[in-house]
């Protein structure tokens, strides 16, 4: 009974753009119930150098960006896989969306992030919220690094583990802590889990 | 009403009476509604509380217990929303028109009812999920039943702050009694510390659940906060519990409850700042952690600048501790408390604040209304949560029986700290003079009456005497500061709070009674007897006379500290106290325990004892009543009768004849009884039982070893571990109170019961078992022979060869105990880092690789213990350089033979270092140590010595100085030591690591060897990084003229570089050349080689013997050493470099001597070859008489392809070649002959030849045999060919 009932996932990130987005691509591709969101403050993306990111706010368009980037060094951002994530993205879903600011988006079962920053903010904002529903939810850290390679690596750990965790029959309290380890010494990965409330 | 149909079963008849008393909750549902009826009902019961729904109550109860797991939690969580709405829905009415709906106060029972079942589910075997929407729903409770200190200011904005709590009760109703209310949430508190309590035997994310439950409380609710931390703080997050836990997210959820306290503007938690910064550090060090530390710093002296900016406020020191409503601004806080102090308990006071003009009259009118003490010296602090505590006391007494049992849980779970303040609030209210045994105990009720406000009337007798605890415990203990906080500076407090500062948090009798236990457990600090003066001025404090008008005086408190005795009735009064403890939480243990003694009397004494009596008080009669006085949990004569009392109380010097004998068949049969009765009964009672009785039967072996039997058996299945401490604490405390001046002292029996405990507990479990170390952490004080047992079990593997697989385990086990003793016990820290050092330089290398890797992972991060490991480690390494320095040196002059030994023992090592080259120094080789012969003895104490200091090395490259100060003056066998240990190290540290380059740069004597086996090992596997190529550079132009500190860089050396070193690169041995050769040649990945083959070989020859000052000898060695490797050297590179140098001018010195190998070499040459000699003969060879007799010798050589060159001599020349070769002649002729040269040549030359004197034609007929048997007779392979 517990086992056909569908998770609804929750892909944290940064900024909404790679890791989350490519958890959310994948997972999305093997039919799983899952959104992604980013905790920054903006969205920022690399720049020219160093000092210089783009800097755009949440709930602008995949596609503007997309453009903007074109417009502005379009060798640049093509070397360096922007525009290819950016093109991804808008496959995906419209635009970057604030963890924060979503609290309107309904209950997730389980929410991923990819730094541990974002962990915490994750975190804190739950233990912000005033519960109501009392619906637990379990919220999961995998510190994955922000680059392409490793957001595509993470991806398929997050599909890996999140297809775990649909599959098991019982509550999640009752196996987390021996599903936990056990990924960890499958992947060789850190793993830190919490649990709030809804 | 839909339900109805269903047979959902209504509750009873409503009314004022059911009210009252609900309905008994359901055992089993009774309906079974299908799963989605029930979740949708549940789902109705929504956040507005109506008439109509009391008749749902029973149907969420029965919910608890669907077989729908989905519904159990909805029904859970729609309990804890309706919970929340019923009592705002209370609130409400109560403000509006001051009364409560009789069908609210139904709800409120059915509320109430819900929330034993859910407290039930918690602890009862379940799904995770269902126990931790009960924590959730605890928390929730609890959160509504604490007043928020100052709604206004703490939490502005965050939501859940408009949630019920008892301060927003504008009126006074008896169903919300504040007081209640927060007895029942700090009942509801102890089961959440329960659960972490016993965490081993919870799950990880039930636990994780939890912490963050009690989080969100002590952040919301400041009240509960030092509790929450104090819990916090004792919570090992690494515990293994019997279930799995993942210990990383255990630590996370504590890292984010510190963090959260770290961030709240609140004054309890800024003022814990420095102690969670500390615990957050060793949680999760790193840089994200400190990142965090600095933001929350930011933060607190934002707040810190708010507070001085606002002049109105008085600085944190001056606010007393616990202070709930310090932090209001004052005119929002005169109208909080002025309505507070009407309707609550727990109303605060300040009347110092300035600015609150109505405060007197406010404070006047909560004097009143409860009952209070006004005391001019009370004024001056504010209504501290002990004077709530006490206030709650004072309600609970109120409720009579009902109040009992949370009463005993309330007691139970306060901190020491805030008892003894307790404690010494209520003493302001004893009167002055003693009152005398008989009275005492004939008229407990009309005393108690006195402190307590409400006038009842049916008090029952054993209730009364709780406030007694309080009043009576700072007897014992000797500490009082009448308004303690207030007094003291911000660092006293400071100090107080900080529960890990506080030794006696390890007592685990402190949360059995922790008003009794604190009294003892000062005893143990002995800390406070100088205080006893303030003490005894606080029972005559004016104005508490009246307030206890029936005793007719009481004694200065403090004097019991040394003179017991003289006060009977402290002793009586405890007793009656600990008795009213136990009775109130398990009365039928003093029935059971009282059985067995009587049948265990014999009959002569019998007579005597016609009221059940403890062997305690019989043995306190014969022993000094100090005892008594420290063991306040004995059981004791019943009194509930006042028969009893009045009989047997002027009796008690006549038990005074017991025989040692029979006092011990007593005791025997007392602990039998008690340990088998185990299962029935709560643990914690019997654990103070039987202390008492262990402690007091110390000279019987019997006793001890029953106890001692049963806690090992039962050590963790029974709590043996409880019960070993409280025999432990009680041992020493009875010590203690005998010797109170050597308090640091142990006792023997103490010291004898350890022991063995320890040991067999060494013995009965297995290494991997965490108990024993949890023994040497948790016990009161380590006695002096326990080190040596810890040493002996540190260093197993040489005692005990019985059990050799298990071995490794035990040294370990040894090791993390004496980790977890650095750790916990900070006085111990020298012995036990004495300890792990000791194992650090042990004989065998199990043992010592161990003891390193704790020492090197874990005790020199410690920054009282890095100075000292440092220190030893560079010492074992001086003293072993030293020690050998003078044996060797000993040896060399007086006998062979042991020199003989050290090297076979150095052949041995490298054997063995070489075969196990990747492993860490501490480990590798620990096999073959093992096998070496008592020949080794010399190697292998040199690596003894220094294993610790090369493991330290990686971590304190500094220590590497030393090293190479001693490298120089160290024997062969510690120098092989170090050659063996220092590649593993060096890759370590890596090629950039400062303080190597910096030795690097200027290494000290002797060192050289060191240098340069370091740079070998540096440029193995990588390229030399910048900084050291600058370094060696730099040592090679100063200090160190030896070019073979080089050759490990040559590879990144460019060409203009090499160049200018080359000559002094062929000065070194062969071998050592041939390898800089090889790393010219091969060049780094990013520059190519420097060199290539053909430019060697032209370097080589480019060399002048005479003005770069390197013997000849060498460089032939060198040009030697090029031909052998004839896949490098190839026949196109002698092409090319032969090419070329025969176009320098002058020629060098060994061109034909290359020549010759190179021909010797490749025979293929010779068309080459000949080539070359032509361009000699150009260039005049002849005047190079070095160089001519070598061509002269290839020409004879290479006849007769080197005719035709022969022939281009001039005729001198070519007279010279046939006078040194006279065997040319003919050759050369019939050569002429054959070709028909006769009128090309020069007549000169022919006329050498012979062909000019007839007499020369004689050889012609022989010339083709001849030139047959010269070709034969050849040395050069080549000419075969030809």
């Amino acid at each position: 009974m517990a086992a056909q009932k569908r998770w609804r996932f929750a892909m944290v990130c940064s900024s909404n753009m790679n890791r989350s987005m490519e958890a959310h691509a994948v997972l999305g591709r093997a039919a799983l119930d899952v959104e992604s969101y980013g905790t920054g403050s903006q969205v920022k993306l690399p720049g020219p150098s160093m000092h210089e990111p783009n800097v755009y706010d949440f709930g602008t368009p995949y596609g503007g960006i997309y453009d903007d980037l074109r417009r502005k060094d379009p060798d640049l951002y093509k070397r360096n896989g922007l525009l290819p994530m950016l093109k991804r993205n808008i496959g995906v879903k419209v635009a970057p969306q604030r963890w924060q600011d979503n609290a309107g988006d309904g209950v997730f079962d389980m929410i991923l992030t990819f730094e541990e920053r974002v962990f915490d903010l994750v975190v804190e904002d739950m233990n912000n919220r005033e519960p109501r529903l009392f619906k637990s939810v379990l919220i999961i850290n995998m510190d994955v690094k922000d680059n392409h390679e490793e957001a595509s690596v993470g991806a398929k750990l997050a599909l890996d583990l999140c297809q775990k965790l649909e599959g098991v029959h019982d509550d999640w309290e009752e196996i987390i802590d021996d599903l936990i380890a056990a990924f960890e010494k499958q992947h060789k990965r850190k793993l830190t889990y919490y649990t709030s409330f809804y | 009403m839909e339900f109805q149909a269903d047979g959902a079963r209504w509750p009873e008849p409503r009314g004022g009476g059911s009210a009252e008393a609900p309905p008994p909750p359901l055992e089993a549902p009774s309906p079974r509604f299908d799963s989605s009826r029930a979740l949708r009902l549940l789902r109705e019961l929504g956040r507005n509380v109506t008439e109509d729904l009391v008749v749902l109550m029973p149907n969420l109860l029965s919910f608890l217990k669907h077989d729908d797991p989905a519904v159990v939690k909805q029904s859970i969580a729609s309990g804890t929303n309706l919970f929340a709405a019923v009592l705002e829905e209370m609130a409400l009415q109560i403000n509006g028109r001051g009364r409560v709906d009789a069908w609210l106060e139904e709800m409120w029972a059915w509320m109430n009812q819900f929330k034993d079942a859910v407290c039930v589910m918690m602890h009862e075997p379940g799904p995770i999920a269902f126990k931790l929407l009960a924590v959730k729903f605890i928390e929730t409770w609890i959160l509504c039943l604490t007043p928020q200190p100052n709604s206004d200011r703490i939490q502005p904005i965050e939501g859940n702050n408009r949630r019920f709590d008892p301060s927003r009760l504008a009126k006074f109703h008896t169903s919300l009694d504040p007081v209640i209310l927060e007895a029942n949430a700090n009942r509801a508190f102890i089961l959440l510390v329960d659960i972490l309590k016993s965490a081993y035997a919870h799950r990880g994310s039930f636990l994780v659940g939890t912490i963050n439950s009690l989080a969100a409380i002590g952040k919301n609710r400041p009240v509960y906060y030092d509790r929450v931390l104090s819990v916090l703080f004792g919570f090992d997050p690494s515990l293994q519990t019997s279930k799995g836990a993942h210990s990383a997210s255990l630590r996370y959820s504590l890292k984010t409850a510190f963090l959260g306290f770290l961030r709240s503007p609140c004054q309890e938690m800024l003022d814990s700042k420095d102690i969670l910064v500390r615990r957050l550090r060793a949680l999760s060090p790193g840089e994200a952690t400190e990142q965090i530390i600095r933001q929350v710093e930011k933060l607190s002296r934002n707040i810190e600048r708010a507070s001085r900016m606002n002049k109105d406020e008085p600085p944190p020191w001056e606010m007393p501790y616990g202070d709930v409503s310090r932090k209001n601004p004052a005119p929002a806080m005169a109208e909080g408390i002025a309505k507070r102090a009407r309707f609550d308990g727990s109303a605060c006071l300040n009347p110092l604040i300035q600015g609150t003009p109505d405060y007197s009259d406010v404070k006047i009118e909560n004097d009143a209304n409860m009952g209070h003490s006004s005391d001019p010296t009370i004024l001056s602090t504010d209504v501290s949560p002990v004077e709530k505590m006490i206030e709650m006391i004072g309600a609970l007494l109120a409720e009579g029986e009902r109040g009992a049992e949370s009463l005993g849980i309330l007691i139970s779970s306060v901190e020491s700290d805030v008892m003894a303040d307790i404690v010494i609030e209520t003493m302001k209210h004893l009167p002055e003079a003693p009152f005398p045994l008989a009275t005492n105990k004939s008229e407990p009720q009309s005393n108690l009456q006195s402190s307590s406000s409400p006038p009842t009337e049916n008090f029952p007798g054993h209730t009364h005497s709780l406030p007694f605890t309080a009043q009576l415990a700072p007897s014992a203990d000797g500490v009082g500061i009448s308004p303690p906080d207030a007094l003291l500076g911000p660092g006293s407090t400071d100090s107080k709070r900080d529960p890990r500062r506080d030794p006696r948090r390890l007592d685990p009798r402190r949360t059995v009674a922790p008003a009794t236990a604190s009294a003892i457990q000062v005893k143990v600090e002995t800390t406070s007897m100088h205080q006893t003066n303030t003490l005894s001025d606080i029972p005559s404090v004016p104005g508490k006379g009246e307030k206890c008008a029936e005793y007719s005086g009481d004694p200065p408190k403090s004097e019991d500290e040394e003179h017991p005795s003289s006060h009977p009735n402290n002793q009586v009064i405890v007793e009656e106290n600990s008795e009213f403890l136990d009775d109130a939480t398990e009365p039928e243990t003093i029935f059971e325990l009282h059985a067995p003694v009587e049948a265990g009397f014999p009959s002569d004494v019998n007579d005597e004892m016609d009221n059940p009596l403890s062997p305690e008080a019989i043995s306190n009669n014969e022993s000094d009543s100090m005892d008594l006085e420290v063991d306040p949990f004995s059981p004791v004569p019943k009194t509930s009768t006042p028969e009893d009392t009045t009989h047997e109380l002027p009796l008690l010097p006549s038990h005074l004849d017991l025989s040692d004998s029979e006092k011990i068949t007593l005791h025997i049969l007392a602990v039998r009884r008690i340990i088998d009765d185990y299962k029935k009964n709560s643990l914690d009672t019997r654990f103070s039982l039987l202390a008492h009785l262990v402690a007091q039967s110390t000279a019987d072996d019997n006793i001890m070893d029953l106890i001692q039997r049963h806690i090992i058996f039962h050590y963790h299945d029974q709590k043996g571990h409880e019960l070993a401490m409280h025999v432990l604490y009680q041992l020493q405390c009875v010590n203690i109170a005998d010797a109170p001046e050597s308090s640091t002292s142990t006792s023997e029996h103490y010291e004898k019961f350890f022991i063995s405990l320890a040991k067999s507990l060494i013995d009965s479990l297995p290494a991997s078992d965490k108990s024993f170390s949890k023994l040497l952490c948790d016990a009161p004080c380590l006695p002096e022979p326990l080190f040596r047992l810890l040493e002996g079990l540190c260093m197993s593997q040489g005692n005990n060869q019985q059990i050799k697989d298990s071995e490794g385990d035990r040294v370990a086990q040894g090791l993390g105990t004496v980790w977890s003793l650095i750790l916990g016990r900070p006085p111990l820290r020298q012995a036990c880092l004495d300890i792990v050092l000791k194992c650090a330089i042990h004989s065998q290398d199990e043992v010592r690789g161990k003891a390193v890797r704790l020492v090197v992972k874990k005790l020199c991060d410690l920054t009282y213990a890095s100075e000292k490991v440092e220190q030893f480690a560079t010492d074992s390494l001086l003293a072993i350089a030293n020690k050998h320095g003078g044996e060797t040196d000993a040896n060399f002059t007086t006998s062979k033979e042991s020199t003989a030994e050290v090297e076979v023992g150095i052949q041995e090592t490298s054997v063995s270092g070489s075969q196990v080259p990747d492993a860490g120094p501490s480990e590798s080789g620990s096999t073959k140590a093992s096998l070496i012969s008592p020949k080794q003895s010399a190697v292998s104490e040199a690596k003894r010595y220094t294993s610790l200091f090369f493991a330290l090395c990686t971590k304190r490259p500094i220590l590497l100085r030393q090293l190479f100060n001693v490298y120089g003056g160290s024997p062969k066998v510690v120098k092989q030591c170090i050659h063996w240990h220092i590649p593993t190290l060096v890759r370590n540290l890596g090629s950039s690591c400062p303080e190597m380059l910096d030795i690097i740069h200027n290494p000290p004597e002797g060192s050289e060897e060191l240098v340069s086996l370091i740079l070998q090992t540096l440029t193995e596997e990588s390229n030399p990084s910048p900084n050291l190529v600058v370094a060696v550079k730099h040592l090679y132009e100063t200090k160190l003229k030896d070019a073979s500190i080089l050759i490990p860089l040559l590879s990144s050396f460019p060409k203009e570089e090499v160049l200018p070193i080359f000559p002094r690169l062929v000065d070194l041995p062969p071998a050592r050349f041939q390898d800089a050769l090889a790393r010219i040649l091969q060049g780094s990945a990013h520059t190519g080689p420097a060199l290539t083959p053909a430019e060697a070989l032209i370097a080589i020859h480019e060399i002048n013997p005479e003005k770069d000052k390197v013997p000849l000898k060498k460089v032939i060695d060198a040009c030697t050493a090029c031909f052998e490797q004839r896949t490098v050297f190839t026949q196109q590179v002698l092409e090319k470099s032969l090419n070329k140098l025969v176009d320098n001018v002058p020629i060098p010195l060994l061109f034909m001597r290359t020549l010759i190998q190179a021909l010797d070499a490749f025979p293929a040459l010779v068309d080459f070859v000949m080539g070359i000699l032509s361009r000699l003969v150009n260039k005049q060879i002849w005047k190079m008489p070095k160089l001519w007799v070598g061509f002269l010798k290839l020409a004879y050589q290479t006849q007769p392809r080197s005719f035709d060159v022969l022939l281009q001599l001039p005729t001198p020349q070519l007279e010279i070649a046939l006078n040194k070769y006279p065997n040319l002649r003919p050759h050369l002729s019939s050569f002429v002959n054959q070709r028909n040269l006769h009128n090309i040549l020069p007549r000169h030359t022919l006329n050498v030849l012979g062909f000019i004197n007839e007499p020369q034609q004689a050889p012609m007929p022989f010339a083709p045999a001849a030139m047959q048997t010269a070709d034969t007779t050849s040395s050069l392979p080549g000419t075969t060919l030809m």
